[in-house]
Order: structure tokens, then sequence, then C-alpha cells
């Protein structure tokens, strides 16, 4: 993208029966930069993601991803824009439990090549990157937690996605853990793929470029100065009466 | 943790280059394939049960229609093509053609007819020592390569015996006599006899019997057509005529029968179905035990697959979802799950197969029926073989499109918000 705009939401609202769980919310997201998604419990953090990640199609606004409208397309082309260029990791049960971790992590290359020799070459590299190599062979089920966090960041890059979306990636992670996970995210974001990181833990979001507050559906943006991130950008809109 | 720094005019390049990217737009079979085989080693036992359903149903359904088809195929071997044939051309009116030689060389030269021979019954009676019967003489042309009867021991008729007899073998036993013995035969001749006849027109004949004749013929007593035609006086009449057809299906035996009635306006002919309630009863009641044997077997195919497959794809709605996530489309998930059906179909398919196959092998040795000459043996052909292997497969793969329907339409948005 000659902008360097990822990924551009505006207005997105998404309600569920008479809820609304999504009110107007606005985010853009640049290339190469980490955004940490704050906000309690039940904020609509996770519907946002899903809003973003073209796996939930918005009651009202638009999500462009690098300046694709993925909901004026078809399915097939929604799923080649989420296998192509949206990388995904979820809190926990991230894994196929019956696959092994190489295969977990050669499956979207796999998908998008045809060519299993040349996914799981992919997956083997990553999987070394991520000092996993030992647990390659294991299958997703047996793995730790920290493990499979670290083996599914692996295969939301096997397709070297523009953006990563992980929701409250460390939730259920020991400190360790959590470290060596956000260590991989450190990773990703120095290659220049855009992270959006869903969490309420704060040392989460002291390692990203800038930080968004969601309440009520709403979001609100704070830069956190201690990161330095290379090139902050914001581009927020708060509905009228709800800015804080 | 090895680490690797790009800049960022290297990530804009390789950015640049991933949007471009060549890629399949649909997924490759061997992806789906592989998924599909993983998923079904995942829970053993599942996948024990899911071939036992389909293995049964084949395994039942093969040596099941096996054995009523023996079992119709030995009605027909004993009532039509041992029997009396395809076609039965009797006279419209009264109780004979007087002179059948021109009509059968007309219905022998059909293309659809293998055979035609004449055939004259005359009440009459049969008696050794104290046994007496009364019964039909039925006289045969000896020189016929075709027989209404099949015999089972002895020696046959030959053309111009006129002191031999054919017998069923219940009526040889019930009035005690076997080959070789003489047996008195008393025939009504009607009323033109020609020899020696006594004061009713009956002839009374002391004959020996050459054979013995099964299956149909068990009750029967035969004679030569030529001899006994001679003895009413009428050296070619006939009560009827028999036409043996190329094969057994009714519908040729309909069209020959139906040819022979224009040619012939003063003769009604039928085909066997037609002619026989017993036949037309039993090819019914065949037909409604393979159907309803088939349906059961496959309700018993289908409850348990459909079942097993239905809880499966609800089981794993966050792995779809997951897929879904990566970029699998609603298509492939389908097809994921649709070939995990089909491969327990073929799996399930050739161990019942083999299963039936073992039985069909039990039964040839050990027939479900075995009484008096009427044996029933499976009919082992490539169409009963097939048969149920493509019906159950088709049922597993029907119940499998199911719960792989479900599958695709799973909402990841939904199952993923879910911590499980």
């Amino acid at each position: 993208m000659s902008s360097g705009l990822v990924l551009v939401a505006n207005g997105l609202v998404r309600r569920r029966g008479d809820k609304t769980i999504i009110a107007g919310a606005s985010l853009t997201l640049k290339l190469g930069e980490s955004v940490a998604l704050m906000g309690s419990s039940g904020c609509g953090k996770t519907t946002l993601l899903h809003l973003l990640g073209v796996l939930d199609r918005p009651g009202a606004g638009t999500v462009l991803i690098e300046g694709i409208n993925p909901w004026s397309k078809g399915r097939n082309a929604r799923a080649a824009l989420r296998l192509r260029r949206i990388g995904f990791v979820f809190q926990q049960s991230n894994l196929i439990p019956f696959l092994s971790a190489r295969d977990n992590v050669a499956l979207p290359a796999w998908r998008l090549s045809g060519s299993r020799r040349s996914a799981l070459a992919q997956a083997d590299a990553l999987l070394d990157r991520f000092g996993l190599s030992v647990q390659a062979r294991a299958p997703g089920g047996v793995l730790s937690l920290g493990e499979a966090q670290r083996v599914a960041t692996a295969r939301a890059l096997v397709n070297r996605p523009a953006i990563i979306l992980a929701d409250e990636p460390t939730g259920s992670l020991d400190s360790a853990s959590t470290e060596a996970v956000l260590d991989s995210f450190d990773e990703i974001v120095r290659e220049g793929t855009t992270l959006l990181v869903a969490t309420h833990d704060s040392r989460v979001a002291s390692r990203m470029h800038r930080m968004v507050h969601m309440q009520d559906g709403a979001l609100a943006d704070q830069p956190i100065p201690t990161t330095g991130c290379p090139s902050p950008f914001t581009a927020l809109k708060i509905p009228a009466g709800r800015r804080p | 943790m090895r680490t690797t720094q790009l800049s960022h005019s290297d990530v804009a390049g390789e950015r640049a280059a991933a949007i471009e990217r060549p890629g399949r737009s649909a997924a490759s079979p061997g992806l789906l394939l592989f998924l599909a085989w993983k998923a079904l080693g995942e829970n053993g036992l599942s996948l024990i049960l899911l071939l036992l359903a389909v293995a049964v149903g084949v395994g039942f359904q093969i040596p099941n229609r096996a054995n009523l088809a023996g079992f119709r195929d030995e009605i027909m071997r004993q009532e039509v093509s041992s029997g009396l044939g395809q076609v039965r051309v009797r006279p419209r009116h009264g109780e004979r053609f007087l002179d059948v030689t021109d009509m059968m060389a007309s219905i022998a030269r059909l293309p659809s007819v293998k055979a035609v021979e004449p055939i004259l019954v005359l009440p009459g009676a049969i008696r050794s020592g104290g046994h007496f019967v009364v019964l039909g003489i039925t006289g045969v042309s000896a020189s016929a390569g075709q027989r209404p009867y099949e015999r089972t021991a002895g020696a046959d008729l030959v053309p111009g015996d006129n002191h031999g007899t054919v017998l069923g073998e219940r009526l040889a036993k019930q009035i005690g006599v076997s080959v070789g013995d003489d047996v008195d035969i008393q025939v009504l001749l009607s009323t033109r006899p020609r020899l020696v006849l006594d004061d009713n027109g009956m002839g009374n004949y002391t004959l020996k019997v050459r054979g013995l004749a099964g299956f149909a013929a068990l009750d029967s007593a035969f004679v030569d057509w030529g001899f006994l035609a001679s003895e009413t006086g009428d050296d070619h009449s006939a009560s009827a005529l028999l036409v043996w057809a190329r094969n057994d299906k009714v519908e040729l035996a309909r069209k020959t029968a139906a040819t022979v009635e224009h040619l012939f306006p003063a003769a009604t002919a039928m085909s066997w179905l037609d002619d026989s309630r017993y036949l037309r009863s039993v090819v019914g009641a065949v037909q409604a035990l393979e159907s309803i044997a088939g349906g059961m077997s496959l309700f018993g195919v289908i409850i348990p697959v459909l079942s097993l497959l239905y809880i499966d794809a609800l089981h794993r709605r966050r792995q779809v979802s997951l897929l879904s996530a990566i970029g699998f489309r609603e298509r492939e998930i389908f097809l994921i799950f649709f070939a995990k059906a089909l491969i327990v179909g073929i799996v399930g398919v050739l161990l019942g197969a083999a299963v039936g196959w073992g039985m069909l092998g039990y039964f040839n040795l050990h027939p479900i029926y075995n009484y008096e000459k009427f044996v029933v043996r499976p009919t082992i052909t490539f169409g009963n073989m097939l048969a149920p292997v493509l019906l159950v497969l088709a049922t597993t793969a029907l119940a499998g499109s199911l719960p792989a329907w479900q599958a695709a339409r799973v909402n990841p948005s939904d199952t993923l918000r879910r911590i499980e």
C-alpha cells in the first residue's frame, strides 16, 4: 500500500439482538505498527477483532484491508483475504489437536500453495525461529499453552500476512510463556507486520507502539510514549457523546 | 530464539510480492483428504463404530441379496427353463390343437425363440402293486432337446419308445417303483380310440420306468408324445406348445406371446409370469423381501453414520472455525467432512464385502434351503455384489453430507467467541 495503511475501519456497528456490542468504532492501522486493544471483559474486543478480521460482518460501517472492502466481495474472496493477508491468534484452543505442530503451522501455506513439501519447509523454518523445533512433531493437543500460542503465532505468520489479530494471546499463560509469546510478537513487528492485540494485561500493552481503549463498544486512543512507536498514527473516531 | 531484522524497505518489497503472490484458488484434494484422514484417526472408537455400521450393512446385504436371487433363480429354473418354458401356447377353444406341425415351425422361426415343443396331457392313472394314483399323463417329444422336466436318475425317453416312461421322483416313491420297474398306466384317450381300448375308451399300458425326474415334475408321469398322440388318433395333436425364449426376461416372453397370438388367432399365448399365479407371487415376494431387507440394512447404516458424523461435526465446531479463520472456504470444509464419510464408506464396504464374500462361500456349502431337490444356493453375480456395495456407499455419503453441510455452515465468529 502506498499510503502505508493496512487496515481502515470506519464507523463499525455490531448488534446482537437488542444489544449493541460495537457502537461506531473506527480504527486505522499502519504498516509495521503494533497496537494494544484494551478493555474489560465483555466490552467488545473479540467482536471488534472478528469484524476487522472479516470473520463477522458489521451491521454498519466499513472495513478496508489494504484498500479492499471484503464485504463487497464474495465468500470465497473473503476466505482468500483471510488466507493471504490476515493472521489470527486466539486465546486458547488455537491448534488443530490431531495435527502435529508443524502440520498446524504448514496448514495455511499448504492451502495457499498446494504444495505440502514447501509448506512444511516454511513451517520448519518458522518453528526453528520460535525455538520450537523439538516440539515440531508433537500433536497440537499435547503442547503446553505457551508452546501452543507460539505455534499459533508461527501459523499466523506462515503466509506472511499484512496484519495479525491476536485475541488475549497471553490470557492463559504464565509469566515465562507470556514473555516468549511477546518476544515473538516483537519479532513480527520488527519485520513489518502490523499487529493488533486485544488484551487487558498492561504488560502486553506496554510492549505495543500504542494502545486503544475500548469501553461499551467504543474506542479511545492512547499513545504509549515509552515504546517509541516508529510512526504513531491515530485515526480515531469516537461517536458523539461517547468521547471520554 | 533466533531473530531476523529486516529493514522497512525490505518489508515493503516483500509485502508487495506477497499481495501479488500466486496461490491456489481452491484447496488441493490432497490437503482435504489429509485433514479428513487425520480427523478420522483422532477418535478410534468412533471410527470403529462407523466402519462396523457400514461393514455390517454390506456384509448383511450381499448374502441376503444373493440368497434371494438364488431362491428366485431356482424357482425359475424349475418352473420355467427346466419346466414349461417362457411362453405357453394353448388353443383358444377346445382341449387341444389337432395338428401343431405348421404352428411349431412358424414359432421356431421367431428370432426370440430358442425351442418350441408340444405336450399332450391326458387324464389317467398309474398303478404298481397295491398303489394307485390318479394324475395327468403327459406326452413330451422324445426327440426334443428341451424337456419340461429335469431328469435326476436313469435314462430319458427316446423317439419311438412305446414302452417307456419317466416318472417324478415323489410319484415313483409313492407307488414304490424305481428305474427298470414296470408300471401300469391307464389313459383316457377321448372319443377317438385307435388301438387297444376297453369299453370306456381307456388305453391300458404296461410301461418300464426309464428314468426319474425332479424339480417341478416330482409328481408327474411322462411318455413319448408321438406314441401318446398316435394313441388318440391325431398323430400331431397337442394340448399346448411350450416355447423357450432366448432368456427369462418377462418382457421378451410377453413380446413373443403377442407375436404368436398375432400369427395364430386361434391360440392364446401367455408369458410365464402371466400364466402362473404361483410364479407371480414368488417374484413379487422376492422383490418385496429384497426391498424390505435392503431398506432395513440401509437404515442400519444411515442412522449410526448420520448420528456419529453429526456428533463429530458438533464436536469440531471450533476446529472448523479455525479453518475458516485460516482461510478455508465453506465448500472446502464441507468437502473435508464429506471426504470423511467417503473414507468410512469405502473402507467399510471393502470390509463388508470381504465378510459378505465369506458368507457367500458358507451358504454355498451349506444352503439355507435344501429339501426334495429344491436347493437354494446364493446366486453370485457381479451385480449382486456391486449393488449392495454401491447402495451402502451412496447411503454413507448421503448420511455424511448432512453433517458436512452443517459443519460448513458453522459461524466462526460465534464459535471462536466461546472458550472451550
